[in-house]
């Protein structure tokens, strides 16, 4: 089978939603719409595993990233980010063209957004429907932007906006994203189409 | 609040495969995708060879796919005729005692969901 000289790097929830925390999944396993779109563009799909579900587990509560941020995770965060980083560099070697697509507004996979709010910890306590959402990266893509720039990697970076993966009352008002579904895939679409 | 107060559509199915199966037989994986099956990609593991890298990739799709039978999910895999990398994953599922069935990835009825 011909090698394709596209690569895309996806976090795991937009190929399946079963690794999302409970409560924000509107989709049933992939975004469809986006896994028919990179096959029939002909890209290779790399699917990073959701660092999240391996380190929390899928009974997780709704995080912030400063409840992410410790030192245990940034470790775990870290050794899978350089496992990424030398799949990525394998295929730049043969001559691939690489992309990342992350997850708006999440604490470990946010490019543009992130959710934030330091005074999360401690006793449980009822938490507003709208996110924390501040302008930011997650965890993981931050230890994955220094895996890659250590090892000089071209990668075009993007994240899905929050319409595409999060229920309405989840997405932001303001900010860099687009607010209804069709226009959240447009734009990764043509992402990925440049 | 409960969960069940929040949109929620986990379908709590997932299949796993090599991204090579998913190049060489989507009309089958599409099949499994209609049926509301999450995919869980193995890499092409053979880029990595023997490195630490290649085994942080096979623990970390293990710790994922344990979780979900943890959890009760449902988890198959699809297993095309030549497929090393997805073998290493079962191997090291194996090792774990963990228990998912098995697909051949052909093209008859038994690839189907």
């Amino acid at each position: 089978m011909q090698e394709s000289d596209k690569v895309v790097f996806l976090m795991h929830s937009v190929l399946n939603m079963n690794v999302r925390a409970p409560g924000i999944a509107v989709h049933r396993g992939p975004i469809e719409d986006l896994y028919r779109f990179l096959l029939d563009r002909g890209f290779e799909v790399v699917q990073i595993p959701c660092p999240e579900t391996s380190f929390v587990g899928l009974r997780r509560w709704w995080f912030t990233r400063e409840l992410y941020d410790s030192v245990g995770y940034r470790r775990h965060c870290r050794q899978l980010a350089e496992a990424v980083a030398d799949l990525a560099e394998a295929y730049h070697r043969r001559g691939a063209k690489l992309y990342f697509v992350g997850q708006g507004l999440s604490p470990t996979c946010g490019l543009r957004m992130t959710q934030s709010d330091p005074t999360w910890g401690g006793k449980p306590f009822q938490v507003p429907l709208e996110p924390p959402a501040v302008v930011g990266k997650g965890v993981f893509v931050e230890e994955l932007e220094r895996a890659l720039a250590q090892r000089g990697l071209p990668v075009r970076m993007t994240d899905v906006a929050p319409a595409a993966i999060y229920p309405p009352y989840r997405i932001p008002r303001e900010g860099p994203y687009p607010t209804s579904l069709p226009e959240a895939l447009e734009e990764v679409k043509k992402f990925l189409d440049a | 609040m409960r969960e069940l107060d929040f949109l929620d559509r986990r379908s709590r199915r997932t299949l796993l495969l090599s991204g090579a199966t998913l190049r060489r037989h989507r009309d089958v994986v599409d099949r499994w995708v209609e049926e509301g099956y999450g995919l869980t990609l193995v890499p092409r593991l053979e880029l990595l060879g023997t490195s630490a890298s290649a085994h942080t990739w096979v623990q970390a799709l293990c710790d994922t796919v344990e979780e979900m039978v943890r959890h009760q999910h449902t988890v198959v895999a699809l297993r095309a005729a030549e497929d090393p990398d997805l073998d290493k994953v079962l191997q090291a599922l194996a090792q774990r005692q963990v228990k998912i069935p098995v697909r051949p990835c052909t093209s008859g009825k038994e690839a189907d969901p």
